[in-house]
C-alpha cells in the first residue's frame, strides 16, 4: 500500500489518504478482513495529524469498505467483493472529477447516470 | 554457476540432535510399558540429594509430564543447534552437548521407572547416586556417539558478490511531499505451524502441568510474532514489527543505508533458515522463497527482508536515502507537525 500525500494539492489530506487506501483495496494489495495500521502509526509516518488519518478511514468507512472498530482498529470489509467496491467507488470519483472537468452540472450527470441505468 | 550446496548438508547436525531426543522419548516410553503394572500410584518423580523421593506425581499424569518433558528438551536442543548452526565456531561442542543432554535425560527417565517399579509406596522409592553415574555415562556415550554423527560444521551460506541485486528504478519524490508504503508479511505454513504449537502447549498444561506446556506454548506466540509481520517505508526508514503492535520492531533509519534493491531471496540459501536471521554479512527476516528489499548499510552489510512488491518498497526507499542524504546538509526540514 503506498500514500503519497501532496501538502500544496487542494485535495484534503485525509481525501487522499483515503483515495490511496481505496486504490490499495482495490489492486488487492491489502486483502478483505487485512487489518490496516493504526491510525497513530500512519500519522507518525506521514507526519501529519491522527484526526487527518482517521478522517480519512471515516471516509473509507461511510463508503462500507472498512470497518472501524473500537480497540480492533481498522480492518478491510471481509467480502470477497470488497477490491470491486473500491473499482466502482473509485470509477465514481473520476465520473464526478471529468463532469466537473467538463462544466457538466451535477443534475444534468445525475439525469446521466439515471439514463444509463435505465438502458441497460 | 556456482552450485549450492544440498540444504540436507547443513540440516544433518539438528536431525542427530533430534534423534538423539527421540530415542531418549522412545528408551523411557519402552521402559514404563515394560513396567507399568509395578509402579506405585502416585510415582515419585523428585529426588533430595540424599536420594529419597520428595516429589509426587498420580500414575495417570506420569507419562505424559516424562514425555513433555523430553519433548520440550528436544525441540530447545535442536532449535538451539539448527540457530547456531553457521553463526557459531562451537559447532560440535553444540551437537555434543545436544546429544549428551539427550543421553542424561533419557537415563534418568528410565531410572525414574525402574527406582519406581516393584515399589509398596513412593516414599519407599531411591534414585541413588549409582543411578546418576548411569546417567552421566550416557550422557556420555551419546555426546561420544553424536559428535561424529553430526558431522562438521555446514559451509556457511556467504553474501554471494555475483548475486544479481536489481537496482531500484526511479522514485521521482515531489517537493515536501510525505510517502509511506507499508505491507503485511508473512508465512502462511509458519503461521498454521505457530498455531499448533500454542494449540499444543494449552492441551498439555492441564494434562501434564506448566512445565511440559509453557514451553511449546511460548514457542508457539515467538513462531506466529516472528511470521506475522509489517514491512513500512516511511520518512524513519525501513521499519518490520510485529503485526498490530508498536514494539518489538527492527528498525534501519536512513541514515544507515547506502542503497536500496530489490531480488529473489532464497531462506535456507540466503539466511541459512527462516524466521529473522543473521549469518556474517548479512542479516534479516526470511519469511518465505521469493522477492525481497535488500539494502545494503553503510557499513557494508545487508538487511533483507522478503515481502510482495518489494520493487516499489525498495524504490521509495532508495529515494527517501538520497533526499535524507541531500538535505542532511541544509536545516530545511519539510515535515508537517504531527
Amino acid at each position: 500500500m503506498l500514500v503519497r500525500l501532496d501538502h500544496g494539492s487542494p485535495v484534503p489530506l485525509g481525501d487522499q489518504i483515503a483515495a490511496a487506501v481505496r486504490g490499495a483495496i482495490a489492486d488487492a494489495a491489502v486483502l478483505p478482513g487485512e487489518r490496516l495500521p493504526a491510525a497513530r502509526a500512519l500519522a507518525d509516518s506521514l507526519g501529519v495529524n491522527v484526526h487527518t488519518v482517521l478522517r480519512g478511514y471515516q471516509r473509507l468507512r461511510e463508503e462500507g469498505l472498512i470497518e472501524l472498530r473500537r480497540g480492533r482498529g481498522a480492518v478491510v470489509t471481509p467480502d470477497p467483493a470488497a477490491p470491486g467496491r473500491a473499482r466502482l467507488t473509485d470509477g465514481v470519483r473520476a465520473l464526478v472529477a471529468d463532469a466537473r472537468a467538463l462544466g457538466v452540472s451535477d443534475e444534468e450527470l445525475v439525469n446521466l447516470v439515471r439514463g444509463g441505468l435505465a438502458g441497460r | 554457476m556456482p552450485v549450492s550446496p544440498p540444504p540436507a548438508r547443513g540440516l544433518r547436525a539438528p536431525l542427530v540432535v533430534a534423534a538423539a531426543h527421540l530415542l531418549a522419548c522412545a528408551a523411557f516410553l519402552a521402559a514404563f510399558l515394560a513396567r507399568r503394572d509395578a509402579l506405585p500410584d502416585p510415582v515419585a518423580t523428585h529426588f533430595s540429594g540424599s536420594g529419597g523421593a520428595d516429589g509426587f506425581t498420580t500414575l495417570g499424569a506420569f507419562p505424559y509430564e516424562m514425555l513433555g518433558m523430553l519433548l520440550v528438551m528436544a525441540l530447545l536442543c535442536t532449535g538451539l543447534v539448527t540457530g547456531f548452526l553457521y553463526a557459531t565456531r562451537a559447532h560440535r561442542r553444540l551437537v555434543g552437548l545436544g546429544c549428551g543432554l539427550a543421553g542424561l535425560l533419557g537415563a534418568v527417565a528410565v531410572s525414574v521407572v525402574v527406582s519406581n517399579a516393584g515399589a509398596e509406596t513412593a516414599d519407599a522409592v531411591r534414585l541413588g547416586p549409582g543411578a546418576l553415574g548411569v546417567a552421566v555415562a550416557a550422557a556420555a556415550v551419546a555426546a561420544g556417539l553424536g559428535v561424529p554423527a553430526g558431522g562438521r560444521r555446514p559451509a556457511e551460506p556467504r553474501a554471494k558478490p555475483d548475486a544479481a541485486v536489481e537496482p531500484a528504478p526511479r522514485f521521482v519524490l515531489r517537493e515536501g511531499e510525505s510517502v509511506l508504503w507499508t505491507r503485511r508479511a508473512g508465512s502462511r505454513p509458519m503461521l498454521v505451524g505457530g498455531g499448533s504449537l500454542l494449540a499444543a502447549g494449552a492441551v498439555l498444561i492441564p494434562l501434564a502441568g506448566w512445565a511440559a506446556g509453557l514451553g511449546l506454548a511460548l514457542g508457539g506466540v515467538v513462531l506466529c510474532a516472528c511470521f506475522a509481520v509489517r514491512v513500512t517505508v516511511d520518512r524513519h526508514g525501513l521499519t518490520v514489527n510485529v503485526l498490530g503492535l508498536p514494539r518489538p520492531r527492527v528498525r534501519i533509519p536512513l541514515d544507515r543505508i547506502a542503497e536500496a534493491g530489490h531480488r529473489d531471496v532464497e531462506p535456507l540459501r540466503d539466511l541459512g533458515g527462516w524466521g529473522y536471521r543473521a549469518v556474517p554479512g548479512r542479516s534479516g527476516f526470511a519469511l518465505r522463497s521469493g522477492p525481497a528489499v535488500v539494502v545494503r548499510l553503510t557499513t557494508g552489510s545487508e538487511f533483507v527482508v522478503t515481502v510482495d512488491d518489494a520493487a516499489t518498497a525498495a524504490a521509495l526507499l532508495d529515494a527517501l536515502a538520497e533526499r535524507d542524504r541531500t538535505t542532511a546538509g541544509s536545516a530545511t526540514d519539510t515535515t508537517a507537525g504531527g
